[in-house]
C-alpha cells in the first residue's frame, strides 16, 4: 500500500511492479524507505492523508524533474535513486479535473450518487440499445470530480479513455502512459475541452476585464501558476493577430489547456 | 521467459507504449530520424513466414445458420417434422422437430463446396474459400460468444484478435489506425466496445469505430466553426510552447512524441476522409459491389447490399493503405430480433433480410481484392458468434414455428486468401448438422490459425499481465487447423 501511495506521486513505486513483490517482480530501489513507509502507515492508523503529506514533504517529491546534473545521469540514468522528479503526465481523471479547475467549473461537492456526463450520440451507437440506462445528469453535476463519473464497463468515456483510463473489468496496479494522435485529436476537438475553454475564456473576461495582455497574464497564472517567459508571448500575440478576432481568446484557451505542462508533473 | 528478460520488462515496455499502434509508429519513426530511440520500434517481422499482411473479419452478428448456408445435410432434409430429443441451451432435454432447410443445395466451382441459393453470388467464390465446418465453442448467449468469439475469454477486458495482431505485428500506416471496426447501421454488437477492446493492453491497440456516413472517427474534426487554418494555428500555438517546455527536458522523449501527435492529428483528418471518399472508385466497382441497389421496402429492416457494400469496398482500401485488422458487423441493435441474424422468429425471414445484405458485397470484395492481387496478403474470414439449431424454435417463441435456436455445438466458419488452402471442405458436424463430430476444433484453434496465418505463433506472441503471459487463445493448448492451410 505504501508503495502504491509512492507511485502515484513519482510515477513509479519503490517496487516498479505494483502488483508483483515476489521472485518474477522487481527487487525495491531502496528497501529501508519502503519499510519506513510502511511502519509509517501502520503506526498511524493506516491514514493515507498521514502518508501522502510526509511524502509531499519530502525533498525528493518537491525536487524539480529539470535538473540535469550530468554526474548523477552518469550513474543513474533511469533515475531509480530519484536525484529528480519524474516527469509524467497525470491520470485522465487528473487531467479532467484540472480542466474543470482551471476553468472555474469544477463542483467541489463530495457524495452523492454517480454522476452521467453528455456524450456524442456516436458514442452511445456502439451499444446494442443505445443509451439504454444513461440518463445524462443535469449540466452543473456534470462538473463534478471525476471521481463520481459512472464507470460502465462496455462504455468508456472517450476523452479518459484516449488518456489510458484503466481497463474496468480487472485490478490494474499500473497504468500505462501512451501517447497517439487519437488522444490529440479528443484534446482538440472534444466537446467538454471545448467547453472547458469557454468557461476559462469567460473567467478571464470577467477576473482581467477586456485588457488582452492582463487576461493572457491571468491566463497562464491560472493555468501553469506562473508568469509567461517573453518567448510564449509572441506566440501568443502571433495567434491573437492571425484567429478571428471572436474565435481567439478561446483558441489560446484550448491552447494553454492542450499544453504538455498542463498535463504533466514536472 | 528468463527472470533477466523480466525484469528488463518494464523500460522495453515503456518503450513501446510510445512507439507502437495507432500513430505509434509514426511518432517512433519521427522520434527515430531525431535520433530518440535507441532500438528500432514499429511493424515487427512476422513470428513465422507469411504472405498474410491485413485480415478483413465479416462478423455475422446474431448467429448465421449453417445448416442453411454452407452445412448441407441430406439426412436433415429427408427427416424434416421428425421428432427427436433435443438439448435446449445447456443441458435441457426437449422434445423438438428436426426442420429441414428451405434452401435448395448444390455444389459449386471446380471444388464442388456446397452452398445453398440463399447466396447467389457468394456460391461463385467457393474456390477461394476454405470451409471449417467442424467449429464449437462454449456460449449459447450472445454476449460472452461474441465475447469469446473476439478475445477468446467470454467475460470482458481482455484484448481483442484485433489488439493482438496489432500489438504482434505493429502497424503499417502512420496516418490510419491499425485497427478498424465498422457497425451495422441498425446499431452495435451485443456488448459494443469491449468486443474491439484492447482488455489490459494499452488503448493504442483497440479497434477504431470508423463510420462510412458522417463523421469517420469521434472528435476527428472540431466544430464546424473552427476552420481548419484555425486549427493549424492552434496546433502551431500549442507546440510552440511545447518546444519551449520540452527544451527544459531535453531527454523526454515522451514530450517530444506529444508535439508530434499534434501534428499526426492534423494530418488524420485529411488521410481519414481520404480513405473512405468512394467517389474514387469506377463506376463498375461501385455496381459490383451493391452500392446502387435500393433499400428494399418488403421488409422495414432489410437494408439491401449498400451498407454492407460501402463497407466492405471501404475495407478493400483500408487493407491497401496498410490497415492491419479490418472487422465489420452485419447485422446489430439487440439480438432476439430479426435486425441481426438471430433468427428465433422465422430463420426463411431472416435469410432473407441478411443474405442479400451480404451475399453481393462479399462475393465483390473477394473478386476485387483478388483481380488487385490482394487477396494473397489479405485473409479474409467470415462467420458469427456460433450457430443454430436443426430443429425448429418453440422456447423462446411463444410456440411459432419456423425459427431456430443458437447452437454454438456446432458451426461453420470460412477463410479466404493469404496462405489459405482454396477450395476446401473441412470437417464435419453430425448427420442433422447439429454438433461438430468429424475433426472437431474449438474456437481457440480458429484463433491460432488465423494468427499463424498472419505469421504469428500463438504460443509465443504473449502479454504480461496479472502475473500471467497471457495469451488469445488461453491457458488450454491450442491447435493450428493445419488441414486448411496450403
Amino acid at each position: 500500500m505504501a508503495n502504491r501511495i509512492w507511485q502515484r506521486h513519482f510515477k513509479l513505486g519503490i517496487v516498479p511492479t505494483p502488483d508483483d513483490f515476489g521472485h518474477t517482480g522487481l527487487p525495491p530501489t531502496n528497501q529501508p524507505l519502503l519499510e519506513f513507509l510502511a511502519a509509517e502507515l501502520v503506526e498511524h492508523g493506516w491514514s493515507v492523508k498521514h502518508l501522502q503529506r510526509l511524502i509531499m514533504n519530502s525533498q525528493a517529491y518537491r525536487m524539480t524533474s529539470q535538473s540535469h546534473d550530468p554526474k548523477a545521469l552518469a550513474v543513474d540514468q533511469d533515475n531509480e535513486l530519484l536525484w529528480r522528479q519524474n516527469s509524467h503526465r497525470t491520470d485522465a481523471e487528473v487531467v479532467r479535473d484540472t480542466l474543470l479547475s482551471v476553468s472555474g467549473l469544477l463542483n467541489g461537492k463530495s457524495g452523492g450518487p454517480s454522476v452521467y456526463p453528455t456524450l456524442p450520440a456516436e458514442v452511445h451507437s456502439t451499444q446494442d440499445a443505445a443509451g439504454k440506462g444513461w440518463k445524462d445528469s443535469p449540466p452543473d453535476e456534470q462538473h463534478c470530480r471525476s471521481v463520481y463519473l459512472v464507470v460502465k464497463r462496455a462504455l468508456k468515456i472517450p476523452l479518459l479513455e484516449s488518456l489510458d483510463f484503466a481497463n474496468c473489468t480487472s485490478p490494474v496496479g499500473q497504468r500505462p502512459t501512451t501517447t497517439t494522435a487519437p488522444q490529440a485529436l479528443m484534446l482538440l476537438n472534444d466537446p467538454f475541452v471545448h467547453e472547458q475553454a469557454a468557461a476559462l475564456a469567460e473567467r478571464l473576461r470577467k477576473e482581467a476585464g477586456e485588457d488582452r495582455e492582463a487576461q493572457v497574464q491571468r491566463a497562464f497564472q491560472l493555468v501553469l501558476q506562473r508568469a509567461p517567459l517573453e518567448s510564449e508571448l509572441a506566440a501568443t500575440r502571433h495567434l491573437f493577430t492571425t484567429q478571428p478576432a471572436d474565435a481567439a481568446l478561446a483558441s489560446f484557451c484550448r491552447g494553454l489547456l492542450n499544453l504538455n505542462e498542463t498535463i504533466y508533473v514536472d | 521467459m528468463s527472470i533477466d528478460a523480466h525484469h528488463l520488462r518494464p523500460r522495453r515496455q515503456f518503450l513501446w507504449e510510445m512507439g507502437a499502434g495507432f500513430a505509434g509508429l509514426a511518432l517512433t519513426s519521427l522520434l527515430e530520424a531525431e535520433g530518440f530511440f535507441p532500438e528500432r520500434q514499429g511493424p515487427k517481422l512476422p513470428m513465422l513466414p507469411t504472405k498474410a499482411k491485413s485480415c478483413i473479419f465479416l462478423f455475422m452478428f446474431g448467429g448465421p445458420s449453417q445448416v442453411d448456408l454452407f452445412d448441407y445435410k441430406p439426412e436433415l432434409q429427408k427427416r424434416d417434422g421428425q421428432s427427436v430429443e433435443n438439448e435446449f441451451r445447456r443441458q435441457q432435454k426437449t422434445k423438438a422437430t428436426l426442420q429441414a432447410s428451405r434452401r435448395t443445395f448444390r455444389q459449386h466451382g471446380q471444388s464442388g463446396l456446397w452452398c445453398s441459393d440463399a447466396f447467389p453470388h457468394l456460391s461463385q467464390h467457393v474456390d477461394k474459400m476454405a470451409m471449417v465446418k467442424s467449429l464449437y465453442s462454449d456460449s449459447f448467449s450472445h454476449g460472452s460468444a461474441l465475447l469469446q468469439m473476439n478475445s477468446g475469454r467470454i467475460l470482458q477486458g481482455h484484448p481483442s484478435l484485433g489488439a493482438w495482431m496489432n500489438y504482434g505485428l505493429g502497424t503499417m500506416n502512420q496516418n490510419l489506425p491499425g485497427y478498424v471496426v465498422m457497425l451495422d447501421p441498425r446499431g452495435g454488437p451485443t456488448t459494443g466496445a469491449p468486443n474491439w477492446s484492447s482488455g489490459y493492453m494499452p488503448a493504442v491497440h483497440q479497434g477504431t469505430v470508423l463510420r462510412t456516413a458522417g463523421e469517420p472517427i469521434l472528435s476527428l474534426k472540431p466544430p464546424p466553426a473552427i476552420t481548419r487554418d484555425m486549427q493549424r494555428r492552434e496546433i502551431d500555438f500549442i507546440n510552440e510552447l511545447n518546444q519551449v517546455h520540452q527544451s527544459a527536458h531535453p531527454e523526454a522523449s515522451e514530450l517530444q512524441a506529444r508535439i508530434a501527435s499534434y501534428e499526426l492529428a492534423f494530418r488524420l483528418q485529411s488521410t481519414a476522409p481520404e480513405a473512405l471518399d468512394l467517389s474514387q472508385e469506377d463506376a463498375a466497382t461501385i455496381e459490383m459491389y451493391g452500392l446502387n441497389e435500393p433499400k428494399p421496402d418488403w421488409h422495414s429492416l432489410a437494408l439491401g447490399p449498400a451498407p454492407f457494400g460501402r463497407q466492405c469496398l471501404t475495407a478493400r482500401r483500408l487493407v491497401e493503405r496498410g490497415v492491419r485488422f479490418v472487422q465489420i458487423y452485419s447485422g446489430g441493435g439487440g439480438a432476439g430480433g430479426q435486425n441481426t441474424w438471430d433468427g428465433h422468429h422465422g430463420i426463411e425471414e431472416n435469410l432473407k433480410i441478411h443474405c442479400p445484405e451480404v451475399d453481393r458485397p462479399i462475393a465483390a470484395l473477394l473478386a476485387d481484392l483478388e483481380q488487385r492481387g490482394l487477396l494473397e496478403e489479405t485473409l479474409v474470414v467470415w462467420g458469427g458468434e456460433f450457430g443454430r439449431m436443426p430443429v425448429t424454435e418453440m422456447v423462446n417463441t411463444g410456440g411459432k414455428t419456423g425459427g431456430r435456436d443458437h447452437n454454438p455445438k456446432g458451426f461453420t466458419y470460412w477463410m479466404a486468401g493469404a496462405g489459405v488452402k482454396p477450395g476446401t471442405s473441412y470437417g464435419a458436424t453430425d448427420e442433422i448438422g447439429e454438433a461438430a463430430v468429424e475433426n472437431p476444433h474449438h474456437l481457440r484453434d480458429l484463433h491460432a490459425t488465423i494468427l499463424h496465418l498472419m505469421g504469428l505463433d500463438h504460443r509465443r506472441l504473449t502479454y504480461l499481465h496479472g502475473g500471467l503471459e497471457n495469451k488469445l487463445t488461453g491457458v488450454v493448448e491450442a491447435e493450428v487447423i493445419k488441414g486448411i492451410l496450403v
